[in-house]
């Protein structure tokens, strides 16, 4: 028989059966795996999801897939982490539409995937950076509810802040 | 296989999933949780932060979160004024309590204002309140469940794991409710909208932030009861909204937190308008001072990105410091001629002082040559001091502060200027009875504290024994000065008393320079002689 799988199941009951070191990219699944079988993994190990629909879930696990013999920086490491770009790879893999986006980032923080959570934050921050309230607006299509007296209040907040 | 119901119960799942979520679009950063939310905006710069600030409210509450703005604190290095003691949470204590009177009345109709808006929306909560409870307080209690989440305003939270982290950014994002006020004011001073605003580790600080002051009257305009505003309210910087800590709730009662609490920062500067050294906190008021001060962070770092972009770009913010703007300050006069030298000092001092009770600029005499405008430019610090004559009746009173100026001038007197209040608070000339001190312009002049009593003997070298003689226990502030007559004169800077008087250079030869620490004095002269006393 060849190596003990995990099977990652799905909001929508789809089963995702991956391989531990795959799986072992999520802290919490990997905590889990090590809680719950003290003496390693003997046989498959089913582990329902049901936060993420399957697509995300694919997704993720693709990433971790892509990554699981990639090194990463120390996370203590704070300096390494904030300046270093996004990677390549992910940054093309996060491409993708604003909701599935959100959905990786909860899920990457749900399952503890330090990594994918860092380059999903950089995505969205790359989308946010050096644009107007107005134009964040439009992006990420939400509705100013803000009073006039409010917005008035921030924007000499700001100007205050930027010195002009 | 393990069985999917154990695992099920490790993960602490709900039995069944929600169904039905996901609407076609959300808001990425208002419906993330509000951790992911700041580890998103943490990897912004500060300008974009701000504009994401300008978003919606969910946006505002997620760029204001303090836990974010620690962070950022900490990245450059920032920290609270880490000197605040004890004895700074006493008097700011005393201090609210003084104006707990003054705001009274305002509480009461803010406090009646408030109730109708909670009845009209039935909010819950409006029944738990206890009726002595300050309006603030009863805001604060709308918030606490959230505010226990965050480990900046918990008791035991972030801040007080901060062993230096004592101040207190009086509105303080998101637990503000129990701050206490700026102790130091290095933090607080927007919210305090003072223009006495005091202290700063760096004076330049205090310069640069006066020099915001004019810009705005802004709190006032958030406010929704314009029958409180009076004329005294002159200063008023932008005041840190509250955020909506919990940006799931109906944004109505958001509103009204916002409302309620933008009311009583209005009120309170209000209160408090004008040349004051005051400070009190804003949109919180807790009876008692909460013990873990807490420390607006955004403030804080908002601030030092400011003096540290003035400082690289070396473009400063004058105010002017004259006559003009000491006498409508209620001070004395400024110097009739012009500066040659000026020294800051930042040490706590109660001066004992003569002032005109009476403020207002009488017309200048034609006799003085006021009109010419000596200044003299420092740093930040454009000191153009007119001479004009107040209506003077005077009264002795005493001034407590912390920023002062010394300016010595060819008028041959020396002036202290008090930084908070911009005004000139002791002239420092000659004494015609004993005929000491200068009798021509005053060229340098150097102020320190000297801690020892025993040290005076030595300090003032052989012509010291007077001044020994005078010295009492404790720490004293003194001056020497040196004048276009080759005298050096050491000044007691708290009573104004000359101590005594050296002819430490020929006459006619100027002192240019003198320094003086607690065994010597050295000084220097245009006839490149140099004097060790």
């Amino acid at each position: 028989m060849s190596e003990p799988k995990v099977i990652l199941v799905s909001f929508d009951d789809e089963k995702f059966p991956v391989d531990v070191q795959v799986a072992e990219k999520s802290v919490l699944i990997k905590n889990m795996i090590n809680d719950l079988n003290p003496d390693g993994l003997q046989e498959d190990f089913e582990i329902p999801i049901p936060m993420l629909r399957s697509t995300v879930l694919a997704k993720v696990l693709e990433w971790c897939e892509h990554h699981r013999n990639s090194e990463f920086p120390d996370d203590d490491d704070d300096d390494a982490k904030k300046t270093a770009p996004i990677d390549e790879w992910d940054k093309n893999f996060l491409k993708v539409d604003q909701e599935m986006l959100y959905e990786i980032m909860q899920a990457a923080n749900y399952l503890n995937i330090r990594q994918l959570l860092d380059s999903g934050c950089k995505t969205v921050a790359e989308m946010i950076k050096n644009k107007s309230p107005e134009e964040l607006r439009r992006t990420f299509n939400i509705v100013n509810d803000f009073s006039p007296e409010e917005e008035a209040a921030i924007r000499r907040e700001n100007e205050w802040a930027e010195d002009r | 296989m393990a069985s999917s119901a154990a695992v099920r119960e490790a993960l602490d799942l709900p039995p069944n999933a929600k169904k039905g979520r996901s609407p076609p679009r959300r808001d990425i950063i208002g419906d993330l949780p509000r951790e992911l939310a700041v580890l998103i905006f943490v990897k912004l710069d500060t300008g974009s932060l701000l504009a994401c600030g300008a978003v919606s409210r969910a946006w505002y509450a997620a760029a204001n979160d303090q836990s974010l703005w620690h962070i950022r604190c900490s990245d450059h290095d920032i920290y609270p004024h880490p000197s605040t003691s004890w004895r700074d949470v006493f008097i700011q204590r005393e201090r609210i309590h003084r104006q707990k009177a003054e705001t009274d009345a305002l509480q009461d109709m803010t406090r009646a204002r408030q109730r109708q808006r909670l009845r009209g929306e039935g909010a819950g909560e409006g029944d738990v309140w206890d009726e002595d409870y300050e309006t603030s307080l009863a805001v604060g209690n709308a918030d606490s469940p959230l505010r226990d989440l965050d480990p900046l305003s918990s008791p035991t939270g972030l801040a007080s794991a901060l062993q230096n982290a004592v101040f207190m950014g009086a509105n303080s994002t998101t637990g503000g409710n129990l701050s206490i006020g700026g102790l130091r004011r290095d933090v607080q001073e927007r919210s305090t909208t003072e223009l006495g605003s005091s202290t700063g580790s760096v004076v330049g600080y205090d310069l640069s932030n006066r020099a915001v002051l004019p810009l705005d009257t802004s709190s006032s305009t958030m406010a929704r009861r314009p029958s409180f505003r009076t004329g005294r309210h002159q200063s008023g910087l932008p005041v840190f909204m509250m955020p909506n800590t919990n940006n799931k709730s109906s944004s109505d009662s958001s509103r009204v937190d916002l409302a309620v609490k933008q009311g009583h920062a209005r009120g309170l500067s209000t209160s408090s308008a004008g040349f004051t050294t005051t400070s009190i906190p804003i949109a919180s008021h807790s009876p008692e001072p909460f013990p873990k001060p807490l420390v607006n962070y955004k403030h804080l770092y908002l601030t030092h990105r400011i003096i540290r972009k003035r400082f690289i770009s070396g473009r400063q913010r004058p105010y002017i410091l004259d006559s003009r703007t000491s006498c409508l300050s209620g001070g004395l006069e400024g110097h009739r001629e012009g500066i040659y030298c000026l020294q800051i000092l930042h040490e706590e001092l109660s001066v004992p002082t003569t002032v005109p009770t009476v403020q207002g600029i009488a017309p200048t005499s034609p006799t003085r040559r006021g009109a010419e405008s000596a200044s003299a430019t420092l740093g930040g610090l454009n000191a153009s001091l007119l001479g004009s004559s107040p209506a003077r009746m005077a009264s002795t009173t005493t001034i407590e502060g912390r920023n002062w100026v010394f300016s010595g001038s060819r008028d041959k007197t020396i002036r202290l200027w008090d930084l908070d209040t911009l005004r000139v608070v002791k002239i420092y000339q000659s004494d015609p009875l004993t005929n000491q001190g200068h009798t021509n312009s005053v060229l340098t002049l150097h102020v320190r504290t000297v801690s020892a009593p025993s040290s005076g003997g030595s300090m003032a070298g052989g012509g010291g024994a007077a001044a020994a003689g005078t010295m009492t226990a404790g720490k004293r502030v003194k001056m020497i000065s040196g004048g276009s007559d080759g005298r050096l004169v050491i000044w007691d800077v708290l009573t104004g008393k000359i101590l005594d008087q050296i002819q430490a250079h020929e006459r006619g030869e100027s002192v240019l320079c003198v320094r003086f620490d607690e065994k010597r004095i050295v000084s220097c002269s245009k006839g490149k002689s140099e004097m060790v006393a």
